[in-house]
């Protein structure tokens, strides 16, 4: 187990950040912590980087507990914050270098680890550039080559794609993908589900500082009972007939909002199909049609009761 | 590497601009401003006699008798005589001095010995007039040996010009109330070393800065990283007061006395006090940044006020309504260490006084220690 937080508590005077939270991160997993703004992920990450005291609860790194001063297990981590932490007072290049000499004492090695972190993350044409100089997606790409300069074996990510345009975003993404499959495990924190979904082999989905569900993207998606969205255009069709499909078989809910007629059904065949007749057979015109798996907004949805994304 | 994190923080602090500013560009600014501000006022000030004692040492008549001949002839103006001079023996002159009938009294012998109670303009007159004498008593005595008759070719009058001398001494001793101000201006740069202090705290903790927080995650002892970062702040500090004291001594001809080696102690050791302030704050004051920053600021201004940087007059009168003031006083501790090196021969103040400094800096360099020892933080 390379992490292992067991009823974590956390109080800031009476609000409850963290809500008796577990979860345990496996080596060589990319683990996702995924919730809306204010459920607990930073706080999370504060406390098992021992940046921040808790109330109750344990937390173990590499099966070691962890501490403020435990150097040990501190030097094979790194971590990304959701803000920007470099100087802006020195250039890319010696922004890496510094960080990576805080963990590393032999000046031929930070040499080359810092030009590999650099060309990790393409910012070899930046080199001698102040961070002031930098767009935002190529700080954050700075942000991150100092995080990951020293080869840590745990890398933690909180948010590290907040305001960063999509190209950016995928470079991200495919970077972490990259170390992860070099070896190292990774703890990533989103609110945006699309991209948990993409990289993480584990999702942990949090509300309110407690783990509300865990597992794999099918595992979670099969803890809920809607099976499949079917969403069809039509431009006629009457409160009756609404009433009608919801009481088809296996037929969950029904919403008809802007021309679209959203249908949530449980899992099972010809979902699709039965509804496809209804409309046939009663001549309701309708145009497009299509179906999605659920998301894990629909858990996260079911689950809790509100959006992920507010 | 630790010489590379040494090397990068002194960048860090050389390209601030705002650092810049205010430990480089503001105190010399400020310098120029009293230069100006009081170099006018001080001059304007009229010169009374002074009333000294003088103790006869008998063992050395030739001495005393050419001391007792200047002493006399010094004159303001024509008509007006510099000192007024009462003959009396050792219990007399330092009774007459206790009850304040006299400014200071002077015992001839060897080296002649000047003793005051206070400071201020009428003492720093004996005083730099005493200095004067002995300089061309030496010059007289180094002539005489090479050429004994030159005492009859009026040597002594040429030498000791006292004439003139009253309106040097008027034109020299005037700046000397105005040195308060830049000896307490100078201590209160040598102090305000508490931002670098307090930023440098600011910069190593976790619950500050992001950058202060991936610091926190590394495995560099966060102690050490803090006293590579503070010496890195001290050297750009030590340049600053380098540069305030070339500029106040060069440009503004500001005396401190001749006694470099101890000016710059007493720099070193107020510096020091300075960053620990801002440490201490920094540790322990759970507040915003700019609340840090103001309340340190506050510190040193305050004690630079009690100082008598902004009125001279308020030196004299912490010392009589408050003493103990001066001794808790950073600013003061500081600038009087300056003075005593100017006004006294011997350094009994200035030890005094470098030794309260070094008390307060070892009491707050354990008490921030404890602070940051272990720390998680209970909030981010
Ligand atoms: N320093 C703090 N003081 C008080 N409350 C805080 C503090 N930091 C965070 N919180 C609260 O704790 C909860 C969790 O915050 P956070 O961990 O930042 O959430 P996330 O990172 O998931 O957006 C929120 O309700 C937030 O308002
Ligand atoms: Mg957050």
């Amino acid at each position: 187990m390379i992490v292992k937080v067991d009823g974590l508590v956390k109080r800031y005077g009476r609000l409850v950040a963290l809500d008796y939270l577990n979860f345990e991160v496996k080596e060589g997993e990319i683990f996702g912590l995924l919730g809306p703004n204010g459920s607990g992920k930073t706080t999370a990450i504060n406390c098992i980087l021992s940046l921040l005291k808790y109330d109750k609860g344990t937390i173990e790194i590499f099966g070691k507990k962890m501490g403020p001063d435990k150097y040990d297990i501190k030097r094979d981590i790194g971590i990304i914050m959701q803000n920007v932490a470099v100087f802006d007072e020195l250039t890319v290049y010696e922004n890496i270098y510094y960080f990576c000499s805080l963990y590393i004492n032999d000046k031929e090695k930070i040499k080359e680890y810092t030009e590999e972190a650099i060309s990790f993350v393409s910012l070899e044409e930046y080199k001698k550039f102040y961070p002031k100089k930098l767009s935002g997606g190529l700080l954050r790409r700075l942000n991150i080559a100092c995080g990951i300069v020293h080869k840590p074996k745990l890398i933690i990510l909180d948010e590290p794609t907040v305001a960063v345009d999509p190209q950016s975003r995928n470079k991200i993404l495919e970077g972490i993908k990259l170390l992860n499959e070099q070896g190292a495990t990774v703890i990533y924190t989103s609110h945006y589900m699309e991209e948990v979904e993409q990289i993480c082999d584990k999702i942990a989905i949090i509300d309110k500082g407690k783990v509300v569900a865990q597992g794999t993207k099918d595992e979670l998606k099969a803890m809920i009972s809607i099976g499949e969205k079917i969403t069809i255009e039509t431009y006629q069709i009457t409160e009756e007939q609404i009433m009608i499909i919801r009481e088809l078989p296996n037929v969950i809910s029904v919403i008809y909002d802007n021309n679209q007629l959203e249908i949530k059904s449980g899992r099972g065949k010809n979902n699709l199909l039965q509804v496809l007749h209804y409309m046939e057979n009663n001549k309701i015109a309708f145009g497009k049609v299509f179906t999605q798996l659920p998301t894990l907004n629909d858990v996260f949805l079911e689950i809790t009761g509100k959006e992920l994304r507010d | 590497m630790l010489f590379h994190l040494y090397k990068s923080r002194l960048k860090c602090l050389f390209k601030n601009k705002e650092n810049i500013f205010w430990s480089y560009l503001f105190p010399v600014a400020l310098a120029a401003l009293f230069y100006f501000a009081f170099t006018n006022v001080y001059s304007s000030s009229d010169l009374k006699t002074i009333n000294i004692a003088f103790v006869q040492d008998v063992e050395d008549e030739n001495a005393t008798n050419l001391m007792k001949e200047v002493l006399e002839g010094a004159k303001i103006s024509d008509d007006l005589p510099l000192f007024n001079v009462k003959y009396s023996d050792i219990q007399e002159a330092s009774k007459a001095l206790e009850e304040d009938e006299i400014i200071a009294y002077i015992v001839s012998g060897e080296e002649a010995k000047v003793y005051v109670k206070n400071n201020g303009l009428k003492q720093t007159i004996v005083k730099s007039f005493m200095d004067s004498y002995k300089r061309a008593a030496y010059t007289i005595q180094s002539i005489l040996i090479k050429n004994p008759a030159a005492i009859s070719q009026g040597l002594l009058d040429d030498v000791m010009d006292y004439k003139s001398y009253t309106t040097e001494v008027k034109k020299d001793a005037e700046p000397d109330v105005v040195l308060i101000y830049f000896y307490s201006l100078l201590a209160m740069c040598c102090l305000m070393a508490a931002n670098w202090g307090l930023e440098e705290v600011t910069n190593i903790q976790g619950n500050r800065s992001s950058r202060g927080a991936r610091i926190n995650v590394s495995p560099i002892h966060k102690m050490k990283l803090l006293l590579i970062n503070m010496l890195a702040a001290f050297t750009s500090h030590a340049g600053s007061i380098v540069l305030v004291i070339l500029f106040m001594k060069k440009v503004l001809g500001i005396s401190f006395g001749n006694n470099l080696p101890h000016l710059i102690l007493a720099c070193i050791v107020g510096s020091l006090l300075g960053l620990f302030i801002g440490v201490t704050v920094g540790v322990w004051v759970n507040k915003s940044s700019g609340v840090q920053g103001a309340i340190t600021t506050s510190i040193i201004m305050f004690g630079a006020f009690l100082s008598g940087m902004m009125f001279v007059d308020m030196k004299y009168l912490v010392a009589k309504k408050v003493p103990i003031l001066q001794y808790i006083n950073p600013v003061n501790l500081v600038s009087d260490s300056f003075y005593s090196l100017y006004y006294y021969d011997d350094f009994n103040r200035f030890n005094l006084n470098i030794t309260i400094l070094l008390i307060m800096t070892v009491i707050l360099c354990v008490v921030s220690y404890l602070g940051l020892r272990r720390r998680t933080y209970a909030s981010i």
